[in-house]
């Protein structure tokens, strides 16, 4: 049986002596492409910051390639929330070829110039996510989706074999979210992927697989949501969930498109 | 009168001595202000007085004393903010208002000379020792050096700490070496040109230059250029008006700093 990439056993986080996770267990399969999704406030984000090792758990065990989280940092690439801390700020004069180069950062890596080999890679990742002719504006300048663009680009440069993106779509209108889409159903095929979100329709974004966090997780190995899955996120039994008495009013056509399970 | 500026030996020490001060501002700064920690190199500039009433007190060399304080306190902020321990502002503020209440209560009780802290709050630049002069030269060399060294790093933190952090970088170990190199870059500047000074050629003319600058190298040349702007024209002003030349400097960078604010205001009127 093939390792799994990501390995969660029995694991508990708590915070201010609130349990945030509380027995959680999850194994992300070799590429497959998995969405972790989850109302504010379910521990997504801390399950992913766990997984990165930027947190460490209270009890039970995280391993990540079969290592400790952490340790394998040079394997992964990581997409924070966009608007989170100082990249949210509009007075750093930091260009896009700049910040994809931070993808290459570690902690061997001096000095002040790039190599060449390392500027071809930064454009490669950026003409991936269609920011190569943005290049050397300056990412403050920038509209939401070109700078959500411009940090997957930070994420693929160095080739990760396990891609981790926290609320992806966050900020973004609705025309930037699906260019967003389109941009990851196409990028890292084969390479496996977490995006962690509480918009149910980053389920169109080439997805293989869904983990609804709320508390604890419930994992599939398709992009569809089940009946359990609804009462985990929504905390109520399915029969009065305000999702399933807007899909009634949903044209039958639009309704067909729905993640939902059909009941 | 620039004849005089350049010909007499005190105003040469004194152009020299604010050509050193405004380079290690402006790549100091840069850094100080992109990672949001003027703040604390604030603090850090007033806890000195409490170097410079301990080595009265205990009759040591001010220099050494200081910085060793100086730098004890600022790395004391630095961790109590970065785990998070209190409120940022709080922290700072306390240890801001500490440090110069101690230094003042160790000069209160120790008998005999004391200075004048009049001098510590603008400096004098017209009175630099070569001494100074020569401190002030090997600082900007290992400022220079550093941030050379660790660029693509210090930029990694001042745009995403978690990132650099789960990147490998060594972010805990950077935030307090630049804690560190803006608590001697302080001190150093302290005895040339006054604390309120420093402050000023730490935040005004890098802040001017991130807004318009590229990348954050060229903001550090561009700081550079401008902290040379307001010493130079700050210095002819002293000269001129016989003002005191602290003052004088700080005149020019805050008038400069209001000035490129009024397009932005303008603007703004505009769009109701």
């Amino acid at each position: 049986m093939t390792r799994p990439v990501v390995d969660i056993r029995d694991l508990t986080f708590s915070y201010n002596g609130q349990a945030v996770l509380s027995g959680i267990g999850l194994a992300v399969a070799p590429g497959e492409r998995l969405a972790v999704l989850g109302p504010n406030g379910g521990g997504k984000t801390t399950l992913l910051k766990l997984i990165l090792g930027i947190l460490r758990p209270s009890s039970g065990t995280i391993t990540v390639f079969g290592e400790e989280p952490g340790r394998n940092s040079r394997r992964i690439g990581y997409v924070p929330q966009r608007m989170e801390g100082a990249a949210a700020r509009k007075d750093l004069p930091i260009r896009v070829l700049e910040v994809t180069l931070m993808g290459l950062l570690s902690p061997g890596r001096r000095g002040f110039r790039h190599s060449r080999a390392d500027l071809a890679r930064a454009e490669a990742a950026l003409d991936q996510v269609e920011m190569l002719a943005l290049k050397d504006r300056r990412f403050c300048d920038l509209s939401g989706g070109q700078q959500q663009r411009t940090l997957i680009a930070r994420a693929l440069v160095s080739d990760p074999e396990l891609l981790i993106l926290d609320e992806p779509t966050a900020n973004i209108d609705p025309q930037g979210k699906f260019c967003l889409y389109e941009v990851l159903s196409r990028i890292g095929q084969g390479v496996t992927s977490l995006v962690v979100s509480h918009d149910m329709s980053i389920l169109a974004a080439g997805v293989t697989a869904v983990a609804c966090v709320n508390g604890r997780v419930i994992h599939a190995a398709e992009p569809r949501l089940t009946k359990e899955m609804v009462d985990l996120l929504y905390g109520v039994h399915s029969h009065s969930c305000p999702m399933d008495a807007f899909l009634r009013r949903m044209p039958p056509d639009l309704a067909s498109l729905s993640p939902l399970e059909p009941r | 009168m620039i004849t005089d500026l350049v010909t007499l030996p005190f105003m040469q020490h004194a152009l020299l001595a604010a050509l050193l001060a405004a380079l290690c501002c402006g790549v100091m700064g840069t850094l100080v202000v992109a990672n949001r920690m003027v703040f604390l190199a604030g603090g850090a500039a007033h806890a000195a007085y409490g170097g410079v009433g301990l080595a009265y007190f205990l009759l040591l060399p001010v220099l050494p004393v200081t910085v060793a304080f100086t730098v004890a306190a600022a790395l004391c902020m630095a961790a109590l903010t970065r785990r998070h321990v209190e409120d940022t502002d709080t922290v700072i503020g306390v240890l801001w208002a500490a440090g110069m209440a101690f230094g003042i209560i160790l000069l209160d009780v120790t008998p005999g000379y004391k200075p004048d802290l009049m001098s510590y709050l603008f400096g004098s630049i017209i009175t630099v020792p070569v001494a100074d002069l020569y401190a002030l030269a090997g600082l900007a060399i290992v400022l220079c050096a550093v941030t050379l060294r660790h660029y693509n790093g210090f930029v990694a933190m001042a745009f995403d700490r978690e990132f650099a952090a789960v990147r490998g970088a060594p972010v805990g170990l950077m935030h307090y070496l630049l804690t560190a190199l803006a608590a001697v870059t302080v001190v150093l500047l302290i005895r040339v040109a006054g604390l309120i000074l420093v402050i000023a050629l730490l935040s005004v003319a890098p802040s001017l230059a991130l807004r318009r600058a590229s990348s954050l190298g060229r903001a550090m040349v561009l700081a550079t250029a401008l902290n040379m702007f307001f010493c130079l024209a700050g210095l002819a002003l002293a000269y001129g008006c016989d003002l005191t030349s602290g003052a004088a400097i700080i005149a020019v960078a805050a008038a400069t700093y209001f000035l490129s604010l009024l397009p932005g205001l303008h603007a703004r009127g505009h769009r109701g």
